[in-house]
């Protein structure tokens, strides 16, 4: 077992119970250009068409031969652009009546080919970079994700031993791409299915990010300019098993919904996709803000963009209010939380801390303080590498560990910065800006 | 009483934001706002929660920690001078601080007497530090169109605490001018620094004023105003008693305990180890300071002293004072907790803070020692560690590259 110690689980409210809902009604779900990295769409249907689950959506034009497919069939209501004519959401009335595509596995003369034509690919992302893996190129390993640590996360275990033999079959897949590519499955339960064999099963435990696939990478298998793994959570794992069991893509897929401002905090069963307000109908507080991903690392978003995205496994609600205190510099804190003790709360620990969307500072430059590097368990110097990203001075950042890197690995430092810097959004740009450099 | 000020706030706002009638004066409105109201900024995607911490509340908590020293600090200035008067005989500074101080009078018992001298003494030098200090940054922050920063308070009163009680007023303008504007603001302001700004100020007074600033005379407030010195009475901090005597010349005037305690002549802050240490106890607690700095410079100050004690010397009676001394007189403990452990202008690696605080360590007691020019050595000490703290980092940096390099270079 891999123990980690650094890091920080956020005391907030409202986490869910395993309790499964299958019960909310869709009808709107969406492709959102933010899921993939790098991604630059030639559309391959239009506005009113009618689309199958399975059916090619678009193709990356920077990684061509590249597809993202339908994950439900329905109509194709609107494609929409934001500035310079970015991508930003293909959004598709859902229509149980039209079919799904059938794929068997069996017509396809290897793996990676089903992958592509299927779309499932996109259940992958490659490490360093975290963009769709690229064609022709193999990775050195595969990593496998079934932990959870992000705050109001569920231990993934209590879902895939819902569907253990999916996702068993999906492992095994994965395991059998190609018998170069090591195959790594990291999980955080003791009671965990280790069955499959030849896979490289690692438990790890710790506060979160124990349970990011960038922390497993580090310490098992690490990437940097000459070695790229790809990485999978265990939904899609599970969604790969019913593909090869059902022959149609999962288009349903497990999230949980919790936070302080959620009514019923527990697991849904949900189409990949699903508008948020659909999702969220009568299961949250007013002035809410509703977050796809954790309150960490997510997006919320307005009309076109109210939307799962594809790799969240958790919809977050919080109130959408900031703290309003008069002369906070000098009140003791009794609710406000800190990885610093710097408030009363470090001390007299309250039954609940006050979580909202305030931002509680202002935009100040970088000042080293000790809880930059309290965050990180990974062999980084934090505080270094977060500035070598503010000043973009890729090639010391690059020594220092950035490709090791996805936004989500840097949650906690944007979380804990007094100067309250976004650096997953830094990180996104300098990664950008690598990618051109280096390949 | 909240609503009203919110209700105020949201009219007169208008007015400086971009287009408004007031829009240049925007930094002033924001640090006016800051000081009332918690900021009100909701977050962006796509990180949702906010740790409650600000770079507001990291300074206030230093400016709140030197509160027991500038306290301690008043109350030494008004004993030290009473003492004075009352060996010569004369209860009269013979300048404009006389008159503020004979509301009160001089009543060489009294603790309120004793506080009010110092009040008048150290609350001006304070004020005009404040108020100098704040001008430039509201110039910079105009000019530059960012906000202004709350390193400001800290700057100030380390500034303000670290000068002898009797600074001339126009000294101290010019010195938080120079720690401002040539220590912090033409880098880009609080975090871009890679000085002290406080010391960087003061170490300009230091060399432009020797006469204010150093020699026996200036340690006790009224002592250069009157110019009296009887017979067995130099008004030297324990340092100058050190660099003649030796052990024997600090233990001849001074008990150890007293200089603990703070019963000695000094800079305003610097005297009490006892104050000194609530505050380390509340940077360390809070962790705001660097337990790494502490106690590297600690460890640092007492091997080398210890060396020093070893080696002995015939000519220099310094070499003979052990690291208990060197712990309590001087502006050592000040420095170590106050000046050190500014996080930007110190190393900014964990392993580097260890090497960084041994420096300091070593090189105080080195200029203590062994130069004869300058009986006190924090200060340039600090400085010095100050401009190495860049190599240091560079150093562990590259040990990490290398270790980084090693883990990849796959099985």
């Amino acid at each position: 077992m891999i123990k980690t110690k650094k890091g920080l689980n956020l005391p907030i409210s409202g986490n869910p119970s395993t309790e499964v809902d299958s019960s909310t009604a869709i009808n709107s779900i969406a492709v959102l250009g933010s899921n993939y990295v790098g991604l630059k769409p030639t559309m391959m249907v239009d506005e009113g068409d009618a689309v199958f689950s399975g059916q090619k959506l678009f193709e990356n034009k920077r990684n061509p031969g590249t597809f993202i497919t339908a994950p439900s069939s329905g109509i194709v209501k609107s494609i929409n652009r934001g500035d310079k004519r970015r991508f930003l959401s293909l959004i598709i009335e859902t229509d149980i009546t039209l079919d799904a595509i059938k794929f068997d596995i069996d017509h396809y003369s290897n793996s990676i080919d089903f992958l592509i034509d299927t779309g499932a690919l996109s259940y992958f992302r490659s490490r360093p970079y975290n963009r769709m893996p690229e064609l022709n190129t193999l990775p050195s390993a595969i990593f496998i994700n079934a932990c959870d640590t992000n705050p109001l996360s569920i231990d993934p275990h209590e879902l895939i031993k819902l569907d253990q033999d999916l996702f068993n079959k999906g492992l095994h897949f994965i395991k059998s791409i190609n018998s170069n590519i090591k195959t790594f499955c990291s999980y955080q339960n003791s009671n965990f299915d280790k069955s499959i064999k030849d896979v490289r099963y690692s438990q790890f435990s710790g506060p979160h990010p124990a349970g990011l696939v960038g922390t497993h990478i580090h310490f098992l298998h690490p990437v940097g300019q000459n070695r790229s793994v790809w990485t999978i959570s265990w939904q899609e794992v599970i969604s790969l098993g019913h593909l090869l069991e059902n022959k149609t893509l999962r288009s349903e897929k497990f999230i949980s919904i919790g936070g302080p401002n959620a009514n019923d905090p527990k697991i849904l069963k949900i189409k990949y996709g699903s508008n948020l307000l659909e999702l969220t109908a009568g299961k949250i507080l007013e002035n809410s803000r509703i977050i796809s991903g954790s309150v960490l690392n997510g997006h919320t978003g307005e009309g076109v963009m109210n939307y799962l995205g594809a790799f969240d496994n958790q919809v977050s609600v919080l109130p959408d209010e900031s703290n309003d205190i008069l002369f906070n510099w000098v009140m003791p804190g009794l609710k406000l939380h800190s990885k610093l003790p710097v408030f009363l709360s470090s001390w007299i620990k309250p039954k609940e801390f006050k979580f909202n969307v305030s931002m509680n500072g202002g935009n100040r430059a970088i000042v080293p303080v000790a809880s930059y590097q309290e965050i990180m368990p990974l062999n980084i110097l934090t505080t270094q590498l977060l500035k070598s990203l503010v000043t973009f001075d890729i090639e010391l950042g690059e020594k220092l560990g950035v490709l090791e890197l996805a936004p989500e690995d840097l949650a906690l430092a944007s979380y804990v910065c007094p100067s309250k810097y976004d650096y997953q959004s830094i990180l996104d740009a300098n990664l950008e800006k690598m990618y051109e450099e280096f390949k | 009483m909240k609503a009203w000020l919110r209700s105020v706030n949201e009219s007169i706002k208008p007015k400086f934001m971009p287009g408004g009638t007031h829009a240049k004066w925007f930094p002033i409105y924001d640090a006016i706002e800051n000081f009332i109201f918690s900021s009100t900024y909701k977050t962006t995607n796509p990180i949702h929660v906010r740790d409650s911490i600000d770079i507001q509340r990291i300074m206030v908590i230093v400016w709140l920690a030197a509160f027991p020293a500038m306290f301690f600090g008043m109350y030494n200035i008004g004993n030290q001078t009473l003492d004075y008067f009352s060996l010569v005989g004369i209860y009269n500074t013979n300048d404009w601080h006389h008159v503020l101080i004979n509301f009160v009078g001089y009543t060489n018992d009294s603790f309120l007497s004793k506080i009010w001298i110092g009040a008048v003494y150290f609350i001006p030098l304070y004020a005009v530090t404040f108020a100098v200090g704040l001008l430039w940054e509201i110039l910079f922050a105009v000019v530059r169109k960012h906000e202004i920063n709350e390193g400001l308070f800290v700057s100030s009163i380390l500034f303000a605490l670290s000068c002898p009680p009797d600074l001339p007023l126009w000294q101290a303008a010019l010195g938080i001018t120079f720690g401002i504007v040539i220590g912090k603001e033409v880098f880009g302001g609080t975090g871009k620094n890679f000085l002290n700004p406080a010391l960087t100020g003061r170490a300009f007074i230091y060399f432009a004023y020797p006469s204010q600033l150093s020699g026996d005379k200036v340690w006790i407030a009224g002592l250069s105003d009157t110019g009296i010195t009887p017979e067995g009475f130099s008004g030297a901090t324990p340092l100058g008693y050190a660099a003649e005597g030796g052990l024997q010349g600090l233990t001849d005037n001074f008990l150890w305990f007293d200089a603990l305690l703070g019963n000695i002549p000094g800079s305003v802050g610097e005297t009490s180890v006892i104050a000194i240490g609530i505050a380390a106890i509340v940077l360390l607690a809070t962790k705001v300071a660097s337990y790494r700095i502490i106690l590297g410079t600690f460890l640092g100050m007492i091997v080398m002293s210890s060396v020093l004690n070893i080696v002995g010397s015939d000519t220099n009676p310094m070499f003979q004072v052990p690291w208990h001394w060197h712990f309590v007189i001087g502006g050592f403990a000040f420095g170590l907790v106050f000046m050190a452990t500014e996080p930007v202008s110190g190393s900014g690696t964990n392993t580097g803070r260890w090497i960084y605080g041994a420096l300091i360590g070593v090189t105080v007691v080195l200029i203590r020692v062994i130069n004869p020019a300058f009986p006190e050595g924090m200060m340039l000490a600090i400085l010095f560690a100050n401009l190495f703290a860049p190599v240091i980092d560079h150093m562990v940096v590259s040990n990490n590259i290398v270790k980084r390099r090693r883990a990849l270079s796959y099985e």
